[in-house]
């Protein structure tokens, strides 16, 4: 309990800092929101020309469509507010040797590598996703209860969380292959996945993005228990899944950093 | 660096090529790296089939016209693949971001010193990435092609081709001209990261890269069509695929020019009026 | 019980071996070779707490590579080190906090926020009491003469300053050992005196045991007793600095000036190599056994004035011992 307390006082400080930071790039931080905020709206047109051919899209249709970019939106902005700048400088830490610092340090390097650098912009838009959802659950005429909204919560977060392995993993892989920095792409790309409905991938894809790339793990098992599209069963699925990849991450970067070779510049 | 110390004349072009070749070993020797970008760069590709695969199929059910655009399912998929050829010349990713971080932090200056022209040495940068790109997409789209040999409908006459490859010059002019344009605004604004994303995404939407320009609302595809985004991805698919009747294909090229055109006078201007200031401030 | 001790140390890298031009890498992309560089190569020594030793040796001898495996940065390939009774490699946060790691060529205060906020961070991550961070953090200041640079932007900071505050954010947390890597490297000759004579206060008042590495003789002969001179890999000496000219120089110095200034070059020539000559005054280097004879021989052939015998500077040496290495 006191070291939990710790750490959370640590992450606290590490987000102060990052947010002293920001203060200096304000107009940065602007810019930022707005385009998150374009990207929504870029989503939402393409999901209103594809609702402009048909009428239902793999037994979706338009609103329900938009409380899953809506979840997926806040997970990503989530998890990019505070986990994805960090994997990429991992990435660069070491290949040209700058953990060097973080790994000296008394306490766990795996935390003080993941939450160094908090994204604010990312943070603020997040919550424009919630107003999405709220917005398009209004239209489906769906209530959510403070349970089912505290089920949501805790979702969201193992999906981040899901994320985030994801991405440490991918960028923890610099170790053996040198540089990976068009893994860190595979974000964007894999991100995709997660962007529509189950239904609209043919079986085996479909078994592998809810397993080994478990991006309908992500995206599918929060709004679909939303919308009332979801088994029970899947959302323990999902917290079980979440903890195996956090356990898979802590495994391989301890392996890893037997290969850091702490390159001088 | 061991080119810039011969003076000859011809040695102008040469510098260039070594710092291009260096670019291009550098990159090679991230081999894994190289080949998974290579093989992931399509992931998004897949998506957007199986969705436009069920946006058709909606449309079969509720008994609506197996057309959208004036395309069919295959020429939409066909679209989309030849998208990635498209791209594969007119993005050059890194290259805003590169320039304004040369700019913001100071390192213009090792440039400024050495006997190269910087933009130059930027187009060369790209070129040496985009050498690889080619290097590995040669393993990798054939196969692809051929797997989807049914869907193509329309066998390009050699005119198509050879106007196809006309646009692909084009594309790849505009878009590194218009990359190092929002790069060089780093000289008049300190921090300009998050608004690079602004521009990629007007850049992936108005390429027609997402969706076809003409499947847009009338009053958006009319006014993008003459915009120069339309050639980094939509005007080389469409006219592979002859979706661009016979004689609008020059002024089609023409207008393409145009941009290339402008954004080179414009880029130039930038430049000077940029180094004007980066001087006056200092670095 | 010495407070570091190191047994056959040994770091083998792997490193892929290209081929020169666009073919070569073209080729490196299908069919690899490796070359193996060995780093630091048997390496044993043991250090007393409170002891000051340097690190002596040429850029890539090992010097960097033995301290980052003392700090548990890197695994060692073979042999075992163990520091306050702990494995390094283990990296234990008990470890972790009793020892500080300074580093010339990197840096870990954040670049875009004042020192202090740096500062405050590692205090907090080290678990250090408020009121001992204070004491801590007003002395150094003091004596680093930092104190109002505390709420300056990093990245505005000189080089020296910024070197200084690192030194700081190091010791924040009262090490038992501090390992410095070329901690004055770059910096203007002010600041280097400066962090100097810090280091030797410190050392001396806190009885911190430090090692220090630099290739900056000055460094070494101002704060170090006791040296450890690595080449390629190598340990080649363990002892007293002064210990390192007798080992390694065959020769000394004989300066010599003469009453009239009429000896020609060719005279001298057979007592030894001529170093400097002007026609009142010689350099002459001369084998360690032959000193006695060789001054015998100017003082009773030629009319002396000064007769002055010397070591070889102990740059020389240390460099003539590198470059031995080197054929």
């Amino acid at each position: 309990m006191k070291t939990l307390l710790k750490y959370l006082h640590l992450t606290g400080l590490m987000m102060r800092n990052c947010f002293v930071r920001e203060l200096q790039f304000k107009a940065n931080f602007v810019v930022r929101f707005f385009t998150e905020l374009m990207w929504l709206v870029m989503q939402f047109i393409y999901i209103q020309v594809m609702y402009g051919q048909t009428g239902q899209i793999a037994g979706w249709n338009k609103w329900e469509m938009i409380v899953l970019m809506g979840t997926n939106y806040v997970i990503a902005q989530l998890f990019e507010a505070l986990f994805y700048d960090n994997c990429v400088r991992l990435t660069d830490q070491i290949r040209q040797g700058d953990l060097d610092f973080n790994l000296i340090k008394p306490i766990n390097t795996q935390f003080l590598v993941s939450l160094r650098y908090t994204d604010y912009a990312s943070i603020v838009n997040s919550s424009v996703g919630l107003a999405v959802i709220l917005f398009a659950l209004g239209k489906l005429g769906i209530g959510v209860s403070l349970g089912g909204a505290l089920l949501f919560g805790a979702l969201v977060l193992n999906s981040v969380l899901i994320y985030y392995s994801i991405l440490f993993i991918l960028s923890v892989w610099t170790f053996w292959i040198g540089r990976s920095n068009n893994l860190m792409e595979l974000y964007w790309q894999f991100g995709q996945f997660s962007r529509y409905p189950g239904d609209i991938y043919p079986w085996l894809l479909r078994k592998l993005l809810w397993t080994l790339i478990p991006m309908l793990v992500v995206s599918n098992v929060p709004a679909g228990l939303l919308i009332h599209k979801l088994q029970n069963g899947w959302i323990f699925y999902g917290f079980a899944l979440g903890a195996g990849f956090l356990a898979f991450t802590v495994w391989i970067w301890q392996k890893g950093l037997q290969r850091y070779r702490s390159a001088s510049s | 660096m061991i080119a810039a110390t011969k003076t000859s004349a011809n040695s102008a072009f040469h510098k260039y090529w070594v710092i291009l070749s260096t670019r291009t070993q550098e990159d090679m020797a991230y081999r894994a790296n190289y080949v998974f970008g290579a093989i992931f760069r399509f992931l998004p590709l897949v998506t957007m089939i199986f969705l436009w695969w069920a946006v058709y199929n909606g449309r079969k059910e509720s008994g609506a016209s197996p057309l959208i655009g004036g395309m069919t399912y295959e020429d939409m998929v066909v679209y989309n693949t030849l998208m990635y050829v498209a791209r594969g010349f007119s993005s050059v990713p890194g290259t805003m971001s590169d320039i304004s971080k040369d700019i913001k932090d100071g390192l213009l200056n090792r440039y400024l010193i050495k006997p190269i022209n910087y933009l130059w040495y930027q187009v060369m940068y790209r070129l040496a990435h985009k050498l690889v790109f080619w290097y590995i997409a040669l393993l990798t789209f054939p196969p692809i092609f051929l797997l989807m040999r049914n869907y193509f409908s329309h066998w390009p006459t050699l005119w198509e081709w050879a106007v196809f490859v006309v646009s692909l010059f084009i594309a790849f002019s505009i878009g590194m001209l218009f990359c190092s344009m929002v790069g060089m605004l780093a000289f008049w604004f300190l921090e300009i990261s998050g608004f690079l994303f602004v521009v990629m995404m007007l850049e992936f939407f108005m390429s027609g890269q997402l969706i076809p320009l003409n499947i847009l609302p009338v009053y958006l595809h009319r006014f993008l069509f003459y915009a120069p985004f339309g050639y980094e991805g939509y005007w080389p698919c469409m006219i592979l695929m002859g979706k661009v009747p016979q004689d609008q294909l020059v002024p089609v090229l023409l207008v393409g020019f145009l941009w290339v055109a402008v954004f080179y006078g414009l880029s130039r201007w930038m430049w000077n009026m940029g180094l004007k200031r980066y001087s006056a401030v200092g670095g | 019980m010495p407070i570091i001790e190191v047994e056959h140390l040994t770091k083998i890298y792997r490193t892929q071996k290209r081929l020169p031009g666009l073919g070569g890498a073209v080729q490196g992309l299908f069919n690899r070779e490796y070359t193996e560089v060995r780093a630091v190569d048997d390496v044993s020594f043991t250090i007393e707490e409170g002891e000051l030793v340097g690190f002596l040796g040429p850029n890539g001898a090992g010097k960097t590579t033995t301290l980052k495996m003392l700090s548990g940065i890197l695994y060692p390939t073979s042999g075992k080190a163990r520091v306050m009774g702990f494995t390094p490699s283990e990296r234990k946060n008990d470890y972790r906090r009793q020892f500080a790691l300074v580093m010339g060529q990197k840096n870990q205060l954040w670049w875009d926020l004042p020192a202090q906020e740096s500062l405050y961070l590692n205090k907090e991550i080290y678990g250090v009491e408020d009121e001992a961070y204070q004491k801590v953090l007003d002395e150094m200041t003091e004596l680093l003469q930092v104190k109002k640079l505390l709420g300056i932007m990093v990245r505005e900071l000189s080089l020296g300053e910024r070197m200084k505050f690192e030194l700081i954010a190091s010791l924040l947390h009262r090490p038992r050992v501090l390992l410095l890597d070329e901690p004055t490297i770059g910096l203007d000759v002010v600041a280097q005196k400066n962090i100097r004579e810090f280091i030797k206060e410190y050392n001396q008042k806190t009885k911190t045991t430090i090692i220090l590495t630099s290739h900056y003789m000055n460094d070494i002969q101002a704060l170090c007793d006791r040296v450890v001179v690595i080449n390629h890999g190598h340990k080649i000496f363990d002892g007293r600095l002064d210990d390192v000219v007798e080992k390694f120089s065959q020769s000394k110095l004989i300066t010599v000036s003469f009453k009239n200034g009429n000896i020609s070059k060719d005279q001298l020539a057979p007592l030894g190599n001529v170093l400097e000559y002007t026609q009142v005054k010689a350099v002459l280097k001369v084998p360690r056994d032959q000193v006695k004879k060789t001054s015998n021989d100017l003082l009773t052939n030629f009319e002396v004035d000064d007769i002055n015998i010397e070591e070889v500077p102990i740059e020389e040496v240390i460099e003539m011992v590198f470059k031995e290495g080197d054929q």
